[in-house]
């Protein structure tokens, strides 16, 4: 009751991109830009350092949150306990991270060595979320010696990852396209141009996962996999945190781009109120409360959020998916979220230890 | 609309706002208890209009003497005494027209006396106060309180015991529970919304007058027009 | 193409408001049907007359406040099915007519209509009528009479096991025949079996969390278990106080209606026990044989004060548990 491993099932839809192989989808003029490092003296023992170095000449960025992974890098070289591959997809519809892993599996497993000799430890892990239904292609077990931790439950997954029981320090977690493009730019001295995007949805012809050159345009992607239907909602991202874009011709694929969904949905648009079910009290994996979250916003009432805690809220979404009412409730939550951010000054009792900090 | 033209329109209509704008009770939220414990029947309100407008008025008027004299902590005081004396007339007065009054008003009766609307108007009167603005204020009201106690008795007599006046009038039900104080909120709730609704209807009926009159309609002069072939 | 914009989540669960409170009127349903054999056709007037009223008035006050009726919203008729379930079966039409007009007009709308309202509507009406009825509302008939539609004068009445116990005697019915439904009292309350099957299929389909009416049947039944009304101890006291008046009907429906009630689940338990506690207090020094009603009410607006204090124990907990685990922040990306 009082634990906060809460949360809903969600049904995943990762079929067919999931086993369909990942296609190149690349700018040839931007494709193999090579990277601006001498030579390696001993390409055998390669030195921590040289890897950073060539980190941050590729620019190779970790899709997972945004960072430089040089930066990453630097800061595990102390107190690292375990260096995790991250390729974990709880979002339905996403698979652009264990597709990638699957398909390159030396390539990923070649990265994630090289950030074990920047570390200095032994301890590797990856991660995976357990697909539950309908996927054609089983998980594997171990992928080169390396275990796969397969995470269970309900969305939002990453509440589960604090289950890694890894004694004290810190945890080095990289996505794994990140790795990939640390391998190429290490052994090929290839320039990070590509990122691995899923593009899926009920209107879309051919789902699949591409690998797509940075800069291309969303309405590119989107005619590479072919329309079937007009999309009624064309989202960049997942699609409980991903945002709605008005017009794929304007947005570019980015470092952080997941994937590219498209929608077509015959809902009518009603008003409904809020009816005060509670169920989203009930599903908050934080432990929050946004059924008074919401009512509070929408009357400007921002006085009692201090007690509420909204600041704690990471944006899953997970309580207007479970809202009957079908109501903004998330949007509305973040919005007391920036409110608490900009207006109540934290005391600073959030402690996170970790690489990404 | 400017703030000096609602002025003007309040000046003007300021005669009868306690009716509605400024009802003693459904707007200022004086003399409450009277309307929703005491007002349960028509014969009730009737009495009670009765007693209102002789310790009213008489209190008002002397309160312009009080107000001229006496220091604020003493006015209420004296101004109190002289509504008890008057309330003591005036109850002897209604007990002789109306049979049982005093058993139906129970303990409102006689604190009537101290009603909220009495002693807060009467200690609240300016130096310069002078006596016909004041009796007409006065009795206007009492004309608010009393209309608000008639409205109110109607419903609670009408709807309660199925009776006006005590003459048995047809109605289907008997919400006998009108007649005890805990509807006389909620009856009094509706009231307070309808006349809120008013208020805003009577707003925007002057708004909309005043937009009539007061507007200087564009006269156009349109030029005759060449046709280019 | 230019599209709309959306705020995330964009996928979302099919279950809609239609869902939830469709449950209710079905399990509703069933009530009136098991209300059906024992009482008659008048108990479907009953409460096809309770629902028209309760559905015209809450479209009058919808449309007075300046919203659009929304067609599907189920809930006047929970209300409008729930009211005459609390009543006798030979009750008059009007004393319904009244409930359900008060409950929609004067506790549901005045306070937020739906979804926002303090009080439960049912019990409010219910109260109402009751004062403005009184004994009339518990006169309960005999059942397995066929009772006629209109004016029903000619029936043999029955003492309810709640009169009798709120004299200090024991009810003469056997614990079979009470579990089944075989005793005076009110319309809906008596089918003890069927309204705990009701709560079953309502706390499955989550639309009553099942820690309220749990913990407020533990505690009424520890309480009855250590203070008896009557000579009749340990178990048949406890089966004697839950099973007469409309204890278990309300402490389904009206405990767990999610809206009159508190949210947490720490304070559901905690607002369960004290109810409990009151509605049993109430039982014993009340001049009504049944005061369920007012001991709900009372409880609704001490709602508020659950909620803020569960709030606060919460609040302990998240900050607490919010710097221990590092990998907590789901990377929100495009």
């Amino acid at each position: 009751m009082v634990g906060f491993s809460k949360g809903t099932m969600l049904a995943q839809h990762k079929e067919p991109a999931f086993s369909k192989p990942v296609v190149r989808f690349v700018n040839p003029q931007t494709d193999s830009m090579s990277i601006d490092y001498p030579p390696l003296k001993n390409p055998k023992g390669i030195r921590a350092d040289e890897i950073i170095d060539i980190a941050r000449a590729a620019q190779i960025v970790d899709e997972r949150d945004g960072k430089l992974l040089y930066r990453k890098l630097v800061r595990a070289r102390n107190k690292t306990v375990v260096v995790v591959a991250d390729a974990v997809d709880d979002e339905p519809y996403l698979s652009s991270k264990i597709a990638p892993l699957l398909q390159f599996k030396e390539e990923v497993m070649g990265g994630l060595r090289l950030c074990q000799t920047v570390a200095g430890i032994d301890k590797l892990v990856i991660m995976a979320y357990q697909v539950l239904t309908g996927v054609h292609t089983k998980l594997p077990k171990t992928v080169d010696g390396v275990e796969v931790v397969r995470l269970r439950g309900k969305y939002p997954a990453p509440a589960h990852a604090s289950k890694l029981k890894v004694g004290q320090g810190r945890m080095l977690i990289v996505g794994t396209g990140a790795l990939i493009h640390l391998h190429r730019a290490v052994r090929q001295y290839r320039r990070q141009s590509t990122v691995f995007v899923t593009v899926a949805g009920n209107c879309v012809a051919n789902p699949m996962n591409l690998e797509v050159s940075l800069g291309i345009s969303v309405a590119q992607v989107l005619e590479r996999c072919g329309l079937s239907a007009a999309p009624t909602r064309v989202v960049c991202g997942g699609p409980m945190t991903g945002i709605a874009i008005m017009d794929p011709e304007k947005p570019l694929i980015t470092y952080t781009t997941r994937a590219v969904l498209a929608f077509r949905e015959n809902e009518l648009d009603a008003h409904y109120s809020c009816i005060g079910c509670g169920r989203c009290e009930q599903v908050c994996p934080e432990g929050l409360n946004p059924m008074y979250i919401y009512r509070f916003v929408r009357n400007s009432y921002y006085a009692p959020l201090r007690r509420f805690d909204a600041h704690l809220c990471t944006g899953c979404g997970t309580c207007s998916y479970v809202c009957p009412s079908k109501l903004a409730v998330s949007a509305a939550v973040r919005e007391a979220k920036a409110y608490a951010a900009s207006h109540f000054v934290s005391s600073g009792d959030e402690e996170v230890d970790d690489i990404d900090a | 609309m400017e703030i000096h033209q609602i002025r003007q329109f309040r000046k003007k209509h300021r005669i009868f706002n306690a009716l509605l704008m400024r009802n003693p009770v459904l707007v200022m939220g004086l003399d409450l208890p009277f309307i929703i414990a005491a007002a349960t029947s028509l014969k009730n309100a009737a009495a009670m209009a009765i007693v209102m407008l002789m310790i009213h008025v008489g209190t008002m008027l002397a309160g312009i003497a009080t107000c001229r004299k006496l220091p604020y902590w003493l006015r209420m005081l004296v101004n109190a005494c002289v509504s008890t004396v008057i309330m003591m007339v005036a109850q002897a007065l209604v007990a002789g027209l109306f049979k049982g009054i005093s058993n139906s008003l129970g303990m409102y009766l006689y604190l009537m006396a101290v009603n909220g609307m009495t002693i807060f108007q009467s200690s609240g009167l300016g130096r310069k106060a002078k006596i016909y603005p004041v009796v007409t204020g006065a009795v206007l009201s009492t004309l608010g309180f009393a209309l608000v106690a008639a409205i109110t008795g109607v419903i609670r007599e009408y709807m309660g015991s199925g009776t006006l006046w005590g003459i048995p009038v047809y109605f289907p039900v008997k919400i006998t529970a009108l007649q005890l104080p805990f509807a006389g909120f909620i009856v009094v709730g509706f009231l307070l919304a309808l006349s809120r609704l008013l208020n805003k209807l009577a707003l925007s009926r002057m708004m909309r007058e005043h937009a009539r009159r007061n507007v200087r309609h564009a006269k156009i002069y349109i030029d005759s027009v060449e046709t280019i072939d | 193409m230019t599209l709309d914009v959306w705020s995330a989540p964009h996928i979302r669960h099919n279950e809609t408001t239609r869902t939830i409170m469709g449950d209710a009127v079905l399990v509703l349903l069933i009530l009136y049907a098991m209300a059906f054999y024992y009482y008659g056709p008048r108990a479907l007037a009953l409460g096809a007359w309770s629902v028209a009223i309760s559905v015209v008035t809450d479209i009058l006050c919808v449309l007075i406040s300046g919203k659009r009726p929304n067609i599907r919203d189920f809930s006047p008729l929970v209300t409008g099915m729930l009211i005459p379930l609390l009543m006798p079966a030979t009750i008059p039409y009007g004393a319904v007519a009244i409930a359900a007009v008060v409950a929609i007009a004067a506790a549901k709308h005045p306070f937020g209509g739906v979804g926002h309202n303090v009080f439960n509507p049912a019990a409010a009406g219910f109260s109402f009528s009751a004062i403005c009825y009184g004994e009339k509302m518990f006169t309960y008939p005999l059942p397995l009479q066929r009772l006629p539609i209109f004016g029903a004068e000619q029936v043999v009445n029955g003492i309810s096991p709640a009169f009798t116990l709120s004299l200090g005697g024991i009810p003469s019915y056997a614990l079979l025949d009470m579990a089944l439904g075989n005793f005076p009292g009110p319309m809906g309350a008596t089918n003890i079996l069927v309204i705990l099957a009701c709560l079953l299929y309502l706390s499955l389909r989550n639309t009553v969390r099942w820690e309220m009416p749990v913990s407020f049947f533990l505690t009424v039944s520890v309480f009855a278990l250590l203070f008896p009304r009557t000579s009749a101890e340990g178990f048949e006291s406890v089966a004697l106080e839950l099973m007469s008046g409309m204890l278990l009907l309300g402490g389904v429906f009206m405990l767990g209606d999610p809206v009159t009630t508190p949210k947490r689940d720490l304070s559901k338990v905690a607002f369960g026990v004290v109810s409990g506690i009151t509605v049993m207090l109430f039982r014993r020094h009340s001049s009504m044989e049944e005061s369920f009603s007012f001991a709900i009410l009372a409880m609704n607006a001490a709602v508020w004060g659950f909620d803020m204090w569960g709030e606060r124990l919460y609040s302990i907990i998240r900050r607490r548990k919010g710097g221990n685990s590092p990998d907590k922040a789901v990377p929100k990306k495009t």
